[in-house]
């Protein structure tokens, strides 16, 4: 995906659709990004698929479900500048989201995560990904969390370029620990 | 039908509060009229209309009295259609409680808005239990009416579309390299002959080939 249209969208504020006014999004609805989503799919679905998951997913998750300090940290940087991706596929867990296998270990005030994830839309230009591992294994399926992980983050690597038949521009590589 | 349920919001007044159940063959309109003064003793005024049981009428009346825990309710009109759509004289006599009713508690210019828009209310049936559901416009906005905001952000995102986005969709496309596209040009889209066909229907099932 060439930055230029990456940077354009933030530009034109069709990446923080829902997210609040207050921190720098535009507080429209989810009919909105339904509807910018559509517009863009008339003319390339691989840039309306990244649009799509940014605002509908990226942005609602941490709008709805993370910290306060989360949401202070990320939600301007998600409406301006940085791209979000969500991790949640395995090779052993694709449609069984439950099944997954990155475990979270906690490790002083962090996390340590191991695990690989397969399929991840928007990885190739993200700028922060949001990774569900078991935090709790014993509780099984409810152990799973969510974990704000920069792109910066040590030990997290994004695999090469996957080939695709369609919505080749939107990319869809691999993390690896 | 049950179930669904929508409030809206007029830009200028708060009408009151409409109520509308639907069953399966019945449909109860109660509707609500607000804006009273603090203090006052609602009238309990229920009118009552041929089909409508004691029962049915008591549950309505409960459904009032949550509603009157806020001292808001004056008078409630209760009506029930069965099956089919009530008759003209039916329809007027709902219009004429409705439009005394609406009078009597907001401006007449409200009033007037709400019986105009009763005829329809019957047709599209909304909402769904006695619990405060807020109507201040009658005619409730269709699905596909798009706020001011909405359709700014599809203009914007269309526009954006075309003018940022199309030049460069093929060179995004082309960037991500070429092997699908000698995959599609290559012998597995030219014929059945790698797929699932056995040698004697004229394929070569040849599992490692897929």
């Amino acid at each position: 995906m060439e930055a230029d249209v990456i940077d354009g969208l933030f530009e034109h504020g069709l990446m923080g659709i829902e997210i609040a006014e207050e921190h720098g999004g535009c507080g429209a609805t989810f009919t909105a990004a339904c509807l910018v989503v559509e517009e863009l799919a008339k003319v390339d679905p691989a840039v309306s698929v990244m649009v799509d998951i940014h605002n509908t997913i990226i942005n609602n998750c941490v709008s709805r479900w993370a910290s306060p300090e989360l949401q202070r940290e990320w939600l301007p940087r998600l409406a301006s500048d940085t791209l979000g991706s969500f991790c949640l596929s395995e090779a052993g867990s694709g449609s069984d989201a439950f099944a997954l296998r990155c475990a979270a270990r906690r490790d002083g005030d962090d996390y340590l995560l191991s695990g690989e994830k397969l399929w991840i839309s928007n990885s190739a230009e993200a700028g922060v990904f949001l990774v569900m591992a078991n935090a709790a294994p014993e509780k099984g399926h409810r152990g799973i969390t969510c974990f704000v992980v920069p792109r910066e983050a040590a030990g997290l690597r994004v695999g090469p370029k996957e080939d695709k038949l369609g919505t080749r521009a939107s990319s869809r590589r691999r993390l690896l620990p | 039908m049950a179930g669904h349920s929508q409030a809206l919001q007029a830009p200028d007044q708060r009408l009151g509060r409409v109520d509308i159940v639907i069953l399966a063959e019945k449909f109860f309109f109660c509707c609500e009229t607000s804006g009273v003064k603090r203090g006052k003793t609602p009238a309990q005024t229920y009118p009552t209309y041929p089909g409508i049981r004691a029962g049915q009428a008591k549950r309505i009346q409960n459904g009032r009295k949550k509603c009157s825990r806020k001292r808001t309710c004056r008078q409630v009109l209760v009506s029930r259609l069965k099956g089919q759509s009530p008759s003209s004289s039916y329809k007027e006599k709902i219009a004429s409680c409705m439009s005394k009713l609406l009078q009597r508690a907001t401006s007449a210019r409200a009033a007037r808005r709400v019986v105009s828009g009763a005829a329809r209310l019957r047709a599209q049936c909304y909402s769904t239990s006695l619990a405060d559901v807020e109507l201040a416009a009658p005619q409730p906005a269709p699905l596909c009416a798009l706020l001011e905001e909405e359709q700014a952000m599809a203009e914007a995102a269309s526009r954006f579309a075309r003018e940022r986005v199309g030049p460069v969709v093929q060179s995004m496309d082309e960037a991500c390299g070429g092997r699908s596209r000698r995959v599609i040009g290559g012998p597995a889209f030219r014929g059945p002959r790698f797929l699932c066909i056995g040698g004697q229907d004229g394929g070569r099932r040849d599992r490692r080939a897929l």
